[in-house]
C-alpha cells in the first residue's frame, strides 16, 4: 500500500497476498476484498474525477474537496481507463436470432412444452431469463422474463410470458448463468441456492407456509449471505391460480399465476448470490449509449425532478398525496435512474412497497373509512403488504373487488353465501379475510382462489357481471378498449394482457395526454413522435380503426424487441421522453445499447425483426394449443354495451382490422395460423413444418 | 493524506447500483457491482440504505 502524489492511497495489487489486515484496520470501512482477484481494493476516486458521483442519478455522492482531486486525475488518467472484454451470449446455436429474454423464453416453451402438458403438470417448464443488457449499467435493465404454461389464463391454459424486477436477474449473470429452466417435481418442499457455481437443492421445510417477506429472510440467514431471492407465498404453494413470484417486498411476476407453477413443482424460492463480472464488448461506447439514454429519462423526485411514481405528485388526486407523508424513500430496481418503488412505513401496520398496482383497494379503504383517515391509511396499506406477503396478484385484485361488490347488489352473493364481510368492503376484515381465502383456500370465497374466470363460472349468474370487468383470457383491463382502437387490437392477438410490455405505447397514446410536465406530451408532440415510430398519426386517432392493424403489429415488434434485451418497458424512453424539449424518445438507444454490448452491429430495423420473429413463435405456439382467428377477440361485452362516450367496439370494423394485421403479418386470414413462407422467410423452418400439420386442421 | 473523501448521502439513495456498476467497468473492464469500490447496501425490509463512509 502506498500513497501516491495528490494523496490517494493506493493497494499495489501485484503485492497484496489478500491477507485482509488492512480491511481491519482501516476505520472507515474503506477497504474491500475482491473475490475474483483474490486481492484488497479501496476506492481510489478514480485518481480524480470520481466516477460514482457523476453517474449517481440522485446526486446522493458528494465528493470533497472534488475540484483539487479533478486536477489532480488529469495528472495521472490511467486510472480511468476502460478495458475492453465480451459478452457471452451462451445460449447456443438454436437460439441464434431471438437475443434473450423473451426470444429465449418462447423457444423453450416451444420446443420443450407440448400442448397437453398442463401448468401444473410436472413436464410443465418454469423459466426464467435475463437479456444481453441484465447486469450492466444500462437504464432499466433489471428485470428478467419470466415464461411458462399458465394457469391463470382462460379458458385455454395457453404458454405465456411475466416479467420480474429487483436486483434477482443481475445477480444471477453475476452467478455466471443467463437464466435458470425448472422442470419436474420435487417430492418435499425445496428451495435452490445458486452461489456462484455452487448450485444446491435445500430442504424447505421450515419455510413452507411462510410468507414471501419471512422467506426472504430466513433463507439470507441460513446461507450467511445477501442474496437475491424470488420466492412464492402461500398462495402459491396452495397451487392458486392468480398466485405471484416475489421478490423484495412488492416486485413480483405477477399476472400469468406462475406463483402457482412454482408451487406446484414443491418450489419454495430461488437465491442467487453471484460475484462474478459481466462484461460488454466495447465498453467506451457502451457508456456513451448507456449516457445519452439516461440524458432521455428525468431525474428522480428525490433528487428533484420527478420519475417513477413522480408523476403521481403532480397528479390532483385527494387519496395520493396524504399518504406520501407514509413514503420513506424510493427504491429503484438494479441499475434503473426512475425508482418506482415508494417504500412506505405505516404505524401499526409495517414497512414495504407502494406502487401502482397496490392501490387495488386504496378507494374502498377511503370510502370506507374517510378521505385522510388514519384507519383509511391503515386498511389501505394493510392490505397491499398482506397481497404481497402472501403472494397474491395485486392487479387481479383490481377488478375482483368492484365485480364482488356488483355481485353482492345484484344479490347473487351474501356474507353467507361467500362468507366474506361484504358489507364492510374498506375495512381491515374484509381485506384480510378475502385474501386468506385466496392464498389459503379458506372457507366458501376459496373458489375466488381459481381467479375471477373460473369463479365466474362456478357462481352462478355472475358470468355477465365479469365480462364487464376483464376484456378476455381472464385478464383484466388497464384501458378501456372502447375507447382505443389500438389497445383493442393489442387485446386480440395476444395470450394475455398486452400492457404487460407495451407500456411505453401506452404512455404515449394515452396517460401521457393527461400527466403534468414534464411527463404530459402535447398533442401536437404525440403526432410527431407517431409520424417517427408509424410513418402517419393514424394510430392516435381513436375514432377509428384506420391504419391501427399495422400500428398494432409495430408495437408488438417493439415490444418483443426490448423484452428479449430485457429492458423495462415503463421507463425506457424509446418513444416518448419526459426530458427532451420536444417529448421526442430515440427507439435507436435499443440497437445502439445491443451493439455495444455485443460487438455485433444491429439496426433498429434489424432488432424490429428479432421482434417480428419472436412475436411469431409465441404466436405457432398458440396455435399449437388451439389459437385460432375465432378466439382473437375480446368478450362479447365490449361490443355491445357502450361506453359513457356511447361507444362500443364496432363489430365490423374490427374484424376488417383483423384482415389487415393477418395480411401485415404475413397469415392465413382464415385460420390466423403463420404462413409457412413467412416463417421460413423469418428464420424458423422447424416451426413452419410442424405448423403446416395444423393447418390441415384448422381447429 | 489527502482529505478527500467519497460521501454516500444514504437519505437521498435509491439503492440502484449505479455508482458501484461504473465503479467496477472503470477499474476492472466489468460490470461486477462487488468490486465496485464503495459500498451501498439496501435493506428492502427496513427501508435503510447502509453505506460505511469512504
Ligand atoms: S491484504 Fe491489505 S494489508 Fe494485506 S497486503 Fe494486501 S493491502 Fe496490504
Ligand atoms: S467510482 Fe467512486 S468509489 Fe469507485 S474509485 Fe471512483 S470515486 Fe471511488
Ligand atoms: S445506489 Fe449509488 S448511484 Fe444509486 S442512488 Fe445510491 S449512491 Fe446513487
Ligand atoms: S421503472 Fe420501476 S420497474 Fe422499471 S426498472 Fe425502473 S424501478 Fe424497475
Amino acid at each position: 500500500m502506498s500513497i501516491r502524489a495528490g494523496g490517494f492511497v493506493v493497494i499495489n495489487a501485484s503485492k497484496c497476498t489478500g491477507c485482509k489486515a488492512c480491511m481491519n484496520a482501516c476505520p472507515y470501512g474503506a477497504i474491500f476484498y475482491d473475490e475474483v482477484e483474490g486481492v484488497c481494493v479501496k476506492c481510489d476516486l478514480c485518481m480524480g474525477e470520481a466516477l460514482c458521483a457523476k453517474w449517481c442519478p440522485q446526486g446522493a455522492i458528494k465528493v470533497r474537496g472534488f475540484e483539487r482531486s479533478l486536477r489532480m486525475g488529469r495528472e495521472d488518467p490511467e486510472g480511468r481507463s476502460i478495458l475492453g472484454g465480451r459478452l457471452d451470449r451462451g445460449y447456443g446455436e438454436i437460439f441464434q436470432g431471438l437475443l434473450g429474454g423473451v426470444g429465449i423464453v418462447a423457444r423453450i416453451l416451444w420446443n420443450e412444452v407440448p400442448p397437453e402438458v398442463g401448468p401444473f403438470d410436472p413436464g410443465n417448464k418454469l423459466i426464467f431469463m435475463t437479456g444481453p443488457l441484465t447486469g450492466t449499467i444500462a437504464p432499466c435493465s433489471a428485470k428478467i422474463v419470466v415464461g411458462s404454461k399458465s394457469p391463470s389464463l382462460h379458458p385455454v391454459e395457453h404458454s405465456t410470458k411475466s416479467s420480474v424486477g429487483g436486483d434477482w436477474g443481475p445477480e444471477l449473470k453475476y452467478a455466471g448463468y443467463d437464466g435458470l429452466v425448472v422442470e419436474g417435481r420435487a417430492e418435499r418442499p425445496v428451495y435452490i441456492s445458486v452461489l456462484d457455481e455452487e448450485v444446491e437443492i435445500r430442504r424447505a421445510t421450515g419455510l413452507w407456509g411462510k410468507g414471501t417477506f419471512a422467506t426472504q429472510r430466513e433463507i439470507a440467514h441460513q446461507l450467511g449471505r445477501k442474496v437475491e431471492t424470488l420466492c412464492i407465498g402461500p398462495a402459491g404453494e396452495n397451487l392458486s391460480r392468480i398466485a405471484t413470484i416475489q421478490t423484495q417486498t412488492g416486485r413480483a411476476s405477477g399476472h400469468s399465476g406462475f406463483g402457482g407453477v412454482m408451487g406446484s413443482k414443491n418450489l419454495k424460492a430461488i437465491a442467487v448470490r453471484g460475484t462474478g463480472d459481466v462484461k460488454v464488448a466495447d465498453p467506451k461506447r457502451f457508456l456513451e449509449v448507456c449516457e445519452y439514454a439516461k440524458s432521455l429519462m428525468v431525474p428522480h423526485p428525490m433528487g428533484g425532478g420527478g420519475g417513477g411514481l413522480g408523476w403521481t405528485r403532480a397528479l390532483p388526486d385527494k387519496r395520493l398525496l396524504p399518504f406520501s407523508k407514509y413514503r420513506r424513500r424510493y427504491f429503484s430496481c438494479h441499475s434503473c435512474p426512475a425508482a418506482c418503488d415508494g417504500f412506505c412505513s405505516v404505524p401499526g401496520v409495517g414497512s414495504g412497497s407502494e406502487k401502482c398496482d397496490g392501490w387495488f383497494y386504496r378507494d374502498y379503504a377511503y370510502d370506507y373509512h374517510g378521505d385522510g383517515s388514519e384507519e383509511g391509511d391503515r386498511a389501505f396499506f394493510h392490505a397491499t403488504l398482506m397481497a404481497n406477503d402472501l403472494g397474491v396478484d395485486c392487479f387481479e385484485l383490481v377488478s375482483m373487488i368492484p365485480w364482488l361488490a356488483r355481485m353482492r347488489d345484484r344479490g347473487l352473493i351474501d356474507d353467507d353465501s361467500i362468507g366474506l364481510p361484504l358489507g364492510r368492503i374498506g375495512s381491515m376484515e374484509f381485506a384480510e379475510k378475502l385474501l386468506r381465502s385466496i392464498a389459503l383456500r379458506e372457507g366458501p370465497a376459496g373458489i375466488l382462489s381459481e381467479g375471477s374466470a373460473r369463479a365466474a363460472e362456478i357462481l352462478r349468474g355472475a358470468e355477465e357481471l365479469y365480462e364487464a370487468l376483464w376484456f378476455a383470457y381472464g385478464q383484466n383491463q388497464h384501458d378501456d378498449v372502447r375507447s382505443y382502437p389500438i389497445v383493442a387490437l393489442l387485446w386480440a392477438f395476444d395470450s394475455r394482457d398486452p400492457m404487460i410490455d407495451t407500456h411505453a405505447i401506452r404512455h404515449l397514446l394515452v396517460t401521457r395526454l393527461l400527466w403534468p410536465e414534464p411527463f404530459g406530451v402535447k398533442e401536437r408532440e404525440r403526432d410527431a413522435i407517431c409520424e417517427r415510430i408509424f410513418g402517419s398519426t393514424e394510430v392516435a386517432d381513436h375514432s377509428n380503426y384506420r391504419g391501427k392493424a399495422r400500428a398494432a403489429a409495430i408495437c408488438q415488434n417493439y415490444s418483443r424487441a426490448f423484452s428479449a434485451l430485457v429492458l423495462c418497458d415503463w421507463t425506457v424512453p424509446i418513444f416518448s421522453s419526459p426530458s427532451t424539449k420536444d417529448h421526442m424518445g430515440d427507439p435507436t438507444v435499443l440497437n445502439g445499447l445491443l451493439s455495444a454490448a455485443t460487438g455485433l452491429e444491429f439496426s433498429l430495423e434489424d432488432l424490429l425483426l428479432v421482434g417480428e420473429r419472436i412475436y411469431n413463435l409465441e404466436r405457432a405456439q398458440l396455435v399449437r394449443e388451439g389459437r385460432r382467428r375465432g378466439s382473437d377477440t375480446l368478450y362479447e361485452y365490449w361490443f355491445s354495451n357502450p361506453d359513457p362516450g356511447g361507444r362500443v367496439v364496432p363489430r365490423e370494423e374490427f374484424e376488417g382490422a383483423k384482415d389487415e394485421f393477418y395480411a401485415t403479418r404475413g397469415w392465413d386470414p382464415e385460420t390466423g395460423i403463420p404462413r409457412p413462407e413467412r416463417l421460413r422467410e423469418l428464420g424458423l423452418p422447424d416451426v413452419a413444418e410442424a405448423l403446416s400439420r395444423c393447418i390441415k386442421d384448422p381447429g | 493524506m489527502s482529505e478527500d473523501l467519497i460521501l454516500v448521502e444514504a437519505d437521498r439513495c435509491i439503492g440502484c447500483s449505479i455508482c458501484k456498476l461504473i465503479c467496477s467497468i472503470s477499474h476492472t473492464g466489468a460490470f461486477n457491482p462487488k468490486r465496485g469500490l464503495l459500498a451501498v447496501r439496501k435493506d428492502l425490509f427496513s427501508g435503510d440504505v447502509l453505506h460505511p463512509r469512504l
